[in-house]
Parts: structure tokens; C-alpha cells; sequence
């Protein structure tokens, strides 16, 4: 005997729930993670902790006692933000401005629009972005890695900051630094190598599609070789391959049909080389991403997938 | 050589084919049958027997209004007891003429069906010949969609057919009752194929066949080589590859367009059970009484058409009266976990279309979550549309919108539902904005 339980067609589900695929971003940020704990030591791990656990507790706070019933995948979504934003932020960052940034994100970036798939913008770039115009100073101030070889924790310029100063790239930035991470920056960008362990961790277990970050590195790849510039530190130096790999693949911030992801792969490469040539910031990846982000809906809709056995509605002659 | 199959989206659902196809256990006949008077497309059929007359199997007892409709025949021979509306398996109350047989007439029935079948020869049979004999056996879609058969077997005017496509993908999971009759009966069927491929006066049948099923395209390829007209297709395993407009595109390549018959791109696709269907009414004089159906990991069972679906087999669970819970849960679904639907009533008669039982142990209880804008359900989608925005749309209530998009393109197949990570309805939703579609009307 059994007790029959009535449901419409399917009655089947693919196991893969959201909250998942969080957890699979999560893990694919793991090496990063790890990297930066390993360049910057003990305050990347404050910086990852704090940024975590501010975005978790307003994400909760606002749904508890603003929106209702606070859902596991929302606070899963919040930690993945708070995991994105201090991946984002230099280890020197203080907690209190970290803090500032997680509330941003989540309360401006995230819940203001309606919280978990209603935002229009990458949160944790919306943090990212208000702390870099609202403390410039300490959001380019970079540790130098190698804490455990070297006592101070003096700063130095980036080089995309080294660039944009007109400084000709010298010796000591070597590709394999660049690579493997042995340089200055935030705590997510320094180790290419993690990244791209990241990404095809993402492509293997069916995340995200390779569509919007290869055409973003493409892009600015070809863009580069236009300008006569050397493509490969573009790519390597900076945050191009975490925001190409993890911020702009976000699902709820970025078009939904093949060819929008084309598209709007192609113009953050675009802009992102713009902005680094000619504007007035070094770093250009998270502005390019949040200015397509708001044009994701428009993407959207004029890249309809072409319906299977759509007809052209036949012109009438004009009566 | 890559296997063909259809462009667009699609899913690959866990398979579960775990009920044998290589036999058919034919169930016994029952002693009271409950034959619905509608259990097609279109009209109800209208009683031609009375309250205490005496049938016997095979005879017909209810006659099509119309062309859209189909005759109905008495699956076992005895008395009519009543006509009246019986509950189906969905528990919808539907008329129904119900015949109870005596221990003579079920013993004569019983014997004359053990008898070895004498196949008439039917080489010299015109297409107007089969299709009236598929009229006049009642034959519909055995696939599940139930449309009378010989009316999609003659092309409206204006149009002509090129090739007959034979639906053995059998893409649903948990079900093997095409490809045991493909496996058991393949000569038969391949008979029944070239009355179908004659019927509407065609030269070229191909029968689609997914290669999850080597055993039926065996089976088929070697019964395939007495028709030269007729060929095997295998094709790459994916969920809804048994769609009519997707099948097509996997064999020929054409595009059906939307809102158009697939007889606009010269084709006419039929199930592999309506052709053995064809074959018994034809060859062997006997109407459509009995279909091969499959019950969920037990077998596979030559039923009765009208017998109670509880009475096939000792293993189809039965409900408890009242909410128990202290007892597990199950979905048991008429039909295929994709597409099929819950049953309520589990005594309700077989029917024409009816593929057999599915039961879903871990029925979905989750709750659904936000969308969040992943895109599965639109690369899921085999008809290229935005599920999701549909679904929205129908959520809404915005009509116009959703059709304006293609809502009613969609062929409920259930490929976002199923993909969908954050649980939610979509499919529900779609129904709903399909519904208001109609009514704007």
C-alpha cells in the first residue's frame, strides 16, 4: 500500500538544484582562494572572512526582517558574493570598509531589486565599485606577495598602474610571475594559473558555457594586437580573467541566449580595453561588466533564439 | 558515421527501461471490461448495442460520428450490463459501455486467443482498402496523442505525402513497450509498417529508432530486408526524439513549420504499435481490442483494452484509503515520467492510448526557488522557445505576450521543467498562459 501523490507532467527533475551550482562556483574558487591565502597570508584570510560573513548576515538580516523568509540557496548566493567581492579588494583592506562593501553589495546591489535572480547588477561588483570610488587610496594599495619570505608588507604599483603611468614593462614582471601569481594585486587576480583551474573546473561540470569568457579574452586579445599592444600581459595582469571567468558569467546579470552571451562578451572586451588605454582607471574589467550588465535585458531581447519552425509573418499589401 | 538526431535543445532524463522487452506476458482476459466511448481525438463514439445484449469479442460496439473519431470494439465477449460514465485513471467520469462476460464466453474467448493466428495475404489490398479496414478497427495514434490513424494516413487536398516516418524512439523513460513489440513481433510490425507506407500511397517509410535500443534495430533491420521501401534509422539517444516535429527534423532534415501539419513537409508519422495495430486488423481481421503496455519495472503485458489497470499485474501498488503516513509515497503516472499523468483511480480501464504505468518513488516534493536567469530551460527547450519568459508570461496573465513569443509552439514535452535547477513549475505556467491564450479567442 502506498499513498498515491498526484503531480503535473514531468514527474521527474534533473538533480542539479541552484544552490548547486553556487557550491560548484564556490569550489572552482577554491585554488584562487587558496593562492591568495598562500601570497597574502593571514589578511586575505581576514579579508575572505569578513567579506563572507558580512554578506551572509545582511543577506539574512534584510530577508528575516525586511522580505519574509530568508532561503538556504539565497544565503549560499550572499556567501558566494561576500566569497567574489573580497576576491575583488586588496588583502590590506580594512574590516570596517570590507563591512561597507558587503552592504553595498547585497543591500543596494542585491535585495533593493528583490533579492536572489530580481538584480540587475553583479553585487559583488557594485561592492567592489563603491569602495574603489569611495576609498581610492586604500583600494590600490597592494600588498606585495611573499609575506613569508620578506617581513614588510610595503606596496607597489600594479602593473596595469605601471602602464597607464607610461613606465614600459621592465624585467621584473616576468609572464611566469604573472602566471602562477607572484605579483602585486587584489586577492583573486594575481594567480592566472588558479583561474584558469577555476574556469575549466566551470566547463567540466557544466556551469557556466565557454561562450562569454572566451569571447571576452578574445576580444581583448584582438583588440590588443590592433593597438599594437602586448596582449598577453592584458590578459594575465589584472582582473580581466577573474571577471571574465566569475563575474561575468554570473547567471542573473548576464544574457541568456547564445548569441547575447557572444555579444556581450565581446563588448566587455571592448570597453575593458578602452578604459585601460584611455580612461581614467587602470583597471577597467568590473566597470565594462556592470555597464553591460544593465544592457543584459536589451541583449536579451533582441537575441531571441530563432523559434523552430518560425515563419516570417508575410507582409499583407497595403490596402 | 555520427548518428543523426533533432537540432534543437533537448534533455537526457535517467532512462530506467528496466522492465524486460524481450518478451510479453499476456495478461488474461477479464471478466467484466469497461470500454469508453471516447478514448481519442474528437467525437465520442455513439453506442450501436443495447443494455442486455449479447456481444462477442471483436464485434463493434460504439460507431464514429465522424471522421475525427473512432470506432469502438468489445474486448471480450458477454453481456452489456450498462452504459455508463466510469472513472478513468485520472478519475475524470467518462461514458463507457461495460460487458460482463459469463465462465463460457471467457473460456471460448480464452481459446480462440491462444489459437494460432492465420495471417491473411494482403499483397493485393488499394490504399482505400487498408484505410477503411483502419477506419473500421478503430485504429488511432497508440503513441499517446490518439488521432485517428487513417485520417492522418490521407493527405487534406493539396498536399502529398513522401515518406512515412515509423516513431520507435520510445523517448520516454521507464517504458519499453514500442521496443518490445519491435523485439517480439518484428515481422509483424514490418507487415504492418507496409499497409501503413500502401495506406498512404507513399514509397519510402523509415523507422526512427534510438541506439539505446540495439536489440530492437536488430530485430527490425533483419525483418527490414524483405521491403526495399523500407529502412532503420538509428538515431542518437534524447529526450523528446519521439516528438512528431523533432522526429522529422532527425530523419529528413525538414523544419515544420510553426503551426503546420507535418504532412506540409510531405510527412506522416506513425508509432511502431499503431502499425502492429494495423497489421492485426488487417491480417488478421482482428479491430483494435488489445495493446501491448508496460508495466514499470515489472514487464511488459498483451492487455484487454478496457480491463481494469489494477488487475494486469499482482505488482502495480495499490492506494492506501486515506493519507497514510506511515506509509511511503508514490507517483504512479499513466504513461512516461515526462509526459504522462498522475493516476488517481488505479481500477480505471486500459485505453487505446494508454503505454502503460510508471512509478516515480521519489515524487518532487521540493519547493521552487527563484529563477535565477540560468538559461537551462532555454537551451532545454527543443522548440527554441524562452520557457522561462513564458512562463512568466502566463504567471502574469499577459496572453498576448506569450503568444507573441510562441507559446503555442510548445509541445509540453517538459524539457525545462525537467532542467530547471531552482524546481520551479515552468510547464504548469506555460499550460496556464496556453489556457488563456484560448480564451482570448
Amino acid at each position: 500500500m502506498y499513498n498515491f501523490i498526484e503531480h503535473t507532467s514531468p514527474h521527474i527533475r534533473r538533480r542539479r538544484t541552484a544552490e548547486m551550482c553556487m557550491w560548484h562556483v564556490i569550489i572552482a574558487l577554491a585554488p584562487t582562494t587558496l593562492c591568495a591565502f598562500y601570497f597574502f597570508g593571514l589578511p586575505a584570510f581576514e579579508t575572505v572572512l569578513v567579506a563572507v560573513c558580512s554578506c551572509v548576515v545582511i543577506e539574512w538580516a534584510i530577508a528575516q526582517f525586511l522580505m519574509g523568509n530568508p532561503r538556504r540557496e539565497s544565503l549560499v548566493a550572499a556567501g558566494l558574493t561576500g566569497l567574489l567581492l573580497a576576491l575583488n579588494l586588496p588583502a590590506s583592506m580594512p574590516w570596517w570598509a570590507i563591512i561597507l562593501g558587503a552592504v553595498v553589495a547585497i543591500g543596494i546591489g542585491k535585495m533593493c531589486f528583490g533579492g536572489l535572480g530580481c538584480n540587475i547588477f553583479n553585487p559583488a561588483l557594485v561592492g567592489r565599485v563603491f569602495l574603489l570610488i569611495s576609498f581610492p587610496a586604500a583600494m590600490t594599495t597592494w600588498m606585495k606577495p611573499g609575506w613569508m619570505f620578506e617581513a614588510d608588507a610595503s606596496t607597489g604599483a600594479t602593473l596595469l598602474t605601471a602602464l597607464k603611468q607610461g613606465h614600459v614593462p621592465d624585467s621584473s614582471y616576468q609572464y611566469f610571475d604573472l602566471f602562477i601569481g607572484n605579483r602585486g594585486g587584489s586577492l583573486g587576480e594575481v594567480a592566472s594559473l588558479a583561474l584558469l583551474l577555476g574556469f575549466a573546473y566551470l566547463l567540466i561540470v557544466r556551469v557556466i558555457s565557454w561562450r562569454i569568457p572566451i569571447s571576452i579574452l578574445a576580444t581583448v586579445i584582438v583588440f590588443d594586437l590592433c593597438l599594437g599592444i602586448q596582449a598577453g600581459l592584458d590578459v594575465l595582469s589584472g582582473g580581466l580573467l577573474l571577471g571574465a571567468i566569475f563575474m561575468a558569467t554570473d547567471y542573473v546579470t548576464s544574457p541568456m541566449s547564445n548569441r547575447g552571451m557572444i555579444i556581450f562578451g565581446i563588448c566587455i572586451g571592448i570597453i575593458t580595453v578602452c578604459i585601460r588605454r584611455w580612461g581614467a582607471y587602470p583597471e577597467g574589467v568590473s566597470f565594462a561588466i556592470l555597464i553591460m550588465n544593465g544592457f543584459t535585458p536589451l541583449i536579451n531581447r533582441y537575441t531571441r533564439p530563432r523559434r523552430f519552425g518560425y515563419v516570417k509573418p508575410q507582409k499583407t499589401a497595403a490596402a | 558515421m555520427k548518428l543523426k538526431t533533432f537540432k534543437i535543445g533537448g534533455v537526457h532524463p535517467p532512462e530506467l527501461k528496466t522492465a524486460p522487452s524481450d518478451h510479453i506476458i499476456t495478461a488474461p482476459l477479464p471478466m467484466e471490461a469497461s470500454v469508453l466511448l471516447r478514448q481519442h481525438i474528437g467525437a465520442e463514439a455513439k453506442p450501436i448495442v443495447k443494455v442486455g445484449d449479447q456481444v462477442s469479442r471483436g464485434q463493434k460496439i460504439a460507431q464514429a460520428p465522424g471522421a475525427i473519431s473512432a470506432n469502438v470494439h468489445a474486448p471480450i465477449s458477454g453481456k452489456v450490463k450498462t452504459i455508463a460514465p466510469v472513472a478513468t485513471l485520472q478519475g475524470r467520469p467518462t461514458n463507457a459501455i461495460i460487458i460482463v462476460a459469463t465462465a463460457e464466453d471467457h473460456d471460448a474467448d480464452e481459446k480462440a486467443r491462444a489459437a494460432a493466428p492465420v495471417a491473411k495475404d494482403c499483397s493485393n489490398l488499394t490504399a482505400k482498402d487498408i484505410t477503411d479496414a483502419i477506419t473500421e478497427a478503430g485504429i488511432v495514434g497508440m503513441g499517446g496523442a490518439t488521432f485517428p490513424t487513417a485520417v492522418k494516413l490521407a493527405p487534406p487536398p493539396g498536399s502529398k505525402a513522401e515518406i512515412l516516418i515509423i516513431n520507435g524512439c520510445e523517448c520516454e523513460p521507464r517504458l519499453t513497450c514500442d521496443a518490445a513489440l519491435m523485439r517480439c513481433h518484428p515481422d509483424e510490425v514490418m507487415t504492418g509498417i507496409d499497409l501503413l507506407r500502401r495506406g498512404a500511397q507513399v514509397d519510402r517509410a523509415v523507422i526512427g529508432i534510438e541506439d539505446n535500443k540495439p536489440n530492437a534495430v536488430a530485430a527490425m533491420t533483419a525483418a527490414a530486408k524483405r521491403y526495399p521501401g523500407i529502412s532503420i534509422q538509428v538515431l542518437r539517444t534524447k529526450y523528446p526524439q519521439g516528438g512528431e516535429k523533432q522526429l522529422i527534423q532527425a530523419i529528413t532534415g525538414r523544419e515544420v513549420a510553426s503551426g503546420a501539419l507535418p504532412i506540409s513537409v510531405g510527412a506522416i508519422v506513425q508509432n511502431v504499435a499503431t502499425a502492429y495495430a494495423a497489421y492485426q486488423a488487417i491480417a488478421l481481421g482482428q479491430p483494435l481490442i488489445e495493446r501491448v503496455v508496460t508495466i514499470d519495472t515489472v514487464g511488459n503485458f498483451l492487455v484487454a483494452i478496457g480491463m481494469k489497470t489494477s488487475a494486469i499485474s499482482a505488482d502495480i501498488p495499490q492506494p492506501t484509503a486515506e493519507a497514510n503516513p506511515t506509509v511511503a509515497a508514490i507517483d504512479v503516472v499513466a504513461g512516461g515520467p515526462m509526459m504522462g499523468q498522475s493516476v488517481v483511480n488505479i481500477d480505471g480501464p486500459v485505453t487505446k492510448g494508454f503505454s502503460g504505468l510508471s512509478f516515480v518513488n521519489n515524487p518532487l516534493q521540493f519547493e521552487p526557488a527563484p529563477c535565477i536567469r540560468c538559461a537551462e530551460c532555454v537551451r532545454a527547450c527543443p522548440m527554441a522557445l524562452e520557457p522561462y519568459l513564458i512562463s512568466t508570461y502566463g504567471r502574469k496573465g499577459c496572453p498576448e505576450e506569450a503568444k507573441a513569443i510562441g507559446a503555442l509552439d510548445c509541445i509540453e514535452c517538459g524539457s525545462c521543467n525537467f532542467s530547471c535547477p531552482s524546481a520551479r513549475p515552468i510547464l504548469d505556467y506555460i499550460r496556464l498562459a496556453k489556457m488563456r491564450i484560448r480564451a482570448l479567442k
